[in-house]
């Protein structure tokens, strides 16, 4: 079935597609956006764990819908669901935990910075963080971004403070500043995309600390589905099609496109005619897509003549630790009873090494928090695994100590992970999907830097643990990547050999087609991605808006 | 009987690695059920949740921050 024509559609609803929507249908332009997922309601966000967290709710099975996966070309493919953000409206900005950093000015220009490293395939970008700024306020007020800012020497340059002060914290916050003054460090509130007061008609967070793998039935958290998309759906320009997934993109024999095809919730194949295209998918989904997209004028999927589609992968580096603190029989320790669950401090003190250590140089943050309080997950942790792993009576005695004698935190770091050819998605050339479709395949072949990054930004973290006088500390991923953060893939540049989008996030070799979600990143930052790809989303959907204003 | 139990457990989680697959299949679904939403039918009446310490519902911080306190003193309208 084939529609009316309209001026633009886009391929997603997430961080990438509904700032563009959202700068479209605010312009007047009349805009169709396909999600894959299902769109919920409020009273769909519960606080389910094994529903939210264990089963498909957000993400699909791997023997209907499969990502498959390998560490390096010869090592063992096999199915995952790794690498899917969640498949609802709002895509990954539902189950985000909202940590919105913005990246740095350095991050704009590493190659410069960091010139020639082995083994890496890093890019200065094309534009630089002057750019983007203004785009960076724009993604905070319009979500609502919670922070302080002028509270640590490394923060990058701003035109104004955040929205809304941070969100309350407890006192492990005090001692985690304390702790790090004493180590020359510099702990700052954790900016969330997360309302710590009533803002636009949303809630204020209500503390359950449920917010990453979870969504804001309160509407608290800045999902693009509670802060973008009602906006763009009031102009009355905007078609918003859920369970609708795009399968191919079309395109005349010149090379443009045409629309594309999806498929809807009834599995009837649809054609979307469209002036403009724009692909905001994800990372991986979106070059699987390209590549799925196979034309006689594109043999090998849309705009990869150069065969970069897919190439330069970069997640966030992740590293993962905890530190358990016993206050039972500490008078002294008291406070830390406090039920407020949030502690909200970061570091970037080692962001930038002003020397290169043993050749690492560029590094990331380091994020503190309470442990997830998923109480399955905690149960889980507090067994181990293995042969070790506690059960029965001992487990019990365990679990109560610790509930009522313990708390724990723990910290995430996210570092640089540097482009290199060994990390890139190409289609499965065995599996397909429930529908008989190629699956994205995801080859992981990570540089050496990033395990010492992750290993720099751990050690540090477990200083600071010991330092706040930790009982016992565990270190539970050690080089790993954080899958949900997804960049690369069709990175921007001005040189359409080394590049598949220009400056704009066109793409070079198809001048209506756009990719408007991370794949745009040369290089990863030292933060997690989502503000910058919606703030990168903001400037792609005004730059749209106004060409297609005067054309 | 509880021992023979005890040692078929035992047995799975420290023998093959088909059998330690089994024992944490076992141990994970065993969570689920102690741990999880009460309408799935274990964990009941939330006794699970409160032995790992858990409050399924918001929890309240001690005192609102100083900069939230003008807000929860003087509600607006969250529509505006």
């Amino acid at each position: 079935m084939a529609h009316d024509p309209v001026d633009v559609v886009i391929v997603g609803s997430g961080a990438g597609g509904s700032p563009v929507a959202f700068e479209l249908t605010r312009a007047g332009i009349k805009t169709v956006v396909l999600e894959k997922g299902r769109a919920l309601a409020d009273s769909d966000l519960d606080h389910d764990e094994i529903k939210m967290c264990r089963r498909n709710f957000f993400i699909p099975y791997p023997h209907q819908e499969p990502h498959t996966m390998r560490f390096g070309e010869s090592g063992h493919s096999s199915r995952t669901n790794e690498g899917w953000t969640s498949n609802v409206v709002g895509g990954g900005t539902v189950h985000m935990s909202g940590y919105f950093m913005r990246m740095h000015p350095v991050d704009f220009r590493l190659r410069t910075t960091l010139g020639k490293v082995s083994g890496a395939n890093i890019s200065d970008w094309p534009i630089a963080y002057n750019d983007l700024e203004p785009y960076y306020a724009r993604a905070e007020r319009e979500v609502g971004v919670s922070g302080r800012w002028k509270t640590h020497p490394f923060e990058e340059p701003r035109s104004s403070d955040y929205p809304m002060p941070p969100l309350n914290e407890h006192k492990f916050a005090d001692e985690i500043d304390a702790v790090g003054k004493k180590l020359g460090f510099h702990p700052f509130p954790t900016p969330r995309g997360i309302a710590s007061r009533s803002y636009r008609g949303r809630m204020a967070c209500m503390y359950c600390a449920l917010c990453g793998s979870y969504g804001c039935e309160v509407r608290a958290k800045g999902s693009t589905s509670v802060s973008l998309l009602p906006v763009a759906q009031a102009t009355g320009h905007l078609d918003l099609r859920p369970e609708c997934m795009a399968t191919e993109i079309s395109v005349d024999a010149s090379g443009r496109a045409t629309g594309v095809v999806y498929r809807d919730k009834n599995g009837i194949t649809q054609f979307q005619p469209a002036k403009v295209v724009v692909v905001a998918a994800t990372a991986i989904e979106s070059a699987r897509l390209l590549l799925s997209s196979k034309s006689k004028r594109f043999p090998n999927g849309l705009g990869n003549d150069s065969g970069l589609v897919g190439k330069n992968l970069v997640f966030s580096g992740l590293g993962k630790a905890h530190g358990l603190f016993r206050h039972r029989g500490r008078p002294d320790r008291a406070w830390m009873t406090e039920p407020s669950p949030f502690i909200q401090r970061s570091m970037q003190d080692f962001y930038m090494l002003e020397k290169p250590v043993d050749g690492l140089q560029k590094v990331g943050t380091i994020l503190f928090d309470f442990y997830h309080p998923n109480p399955i997950n905690n149960a889980e942790r507090v067994s181990g695994r293995g042969e070790g792993a506690l059960w029965g009576k001992k487990l019990k005695e365990a679990l109560r100590d610790q509930a009522a004698g313990a708390r724990c935190v723990g910290f995430e770091t996210f570092a640089e992970y540097l482009p290199t050819s060994g990390s890139y998605v190409d289609l499965d050339p065995d599996v397909k999907d429930r529908w008989g479709a190629p699956v994205a395949r995801i080859t992981i072949g990570r540089h050496e830097l990033d395990l010492k990054a992750t290993k720099l930004l751990t050690d540090k973290g477990l200083a600071v643990l010991n330092g706040l006088g930790a009982d016992s500390t565990s270190v539970t991923i050690t080089h790993g990547e954080t899958k949900i953060l997804q960049g690369g893939t069709c990175r921007f540049g001005t040189d359409p050999g080394s590049s598949v989008l220009n400056a704009d996030c066109r793409m070079h070799l198809s001048p209506n087609v756009y990719v408007s979600d991370g794949s745009f990143l040369p290089t990863s930052g030292g933060v997690p991605l989502t503000l910058t790809i919606l703030a990168n989303a903001f400037r792609v959907g005004e730059r749209l808006a106004k060409t297609l204003r005067k054309g | 009987m509880p021992e023979q139990q005890d040692e078929i457990l035992t047995a799975w989680q420290k023998g093959k690695p088909g059998d330690q697959h089994a024992f944490e299949i076992l141990m994970a679904l065993t969570f689920e059920g102690a741990f999880g939403d009460p309408k799935h039918g274990g964990n009941t009446e939330g006794r699970g949740f409160a032995m790992i310490g858990f409050t399924p519902g918001p929890v309240m911080p001690f005192s609102p921050p100083s900069d939230l306190k003008r807000d929860i003193r003087q509600p607006r309208d969250v529509r505006q």
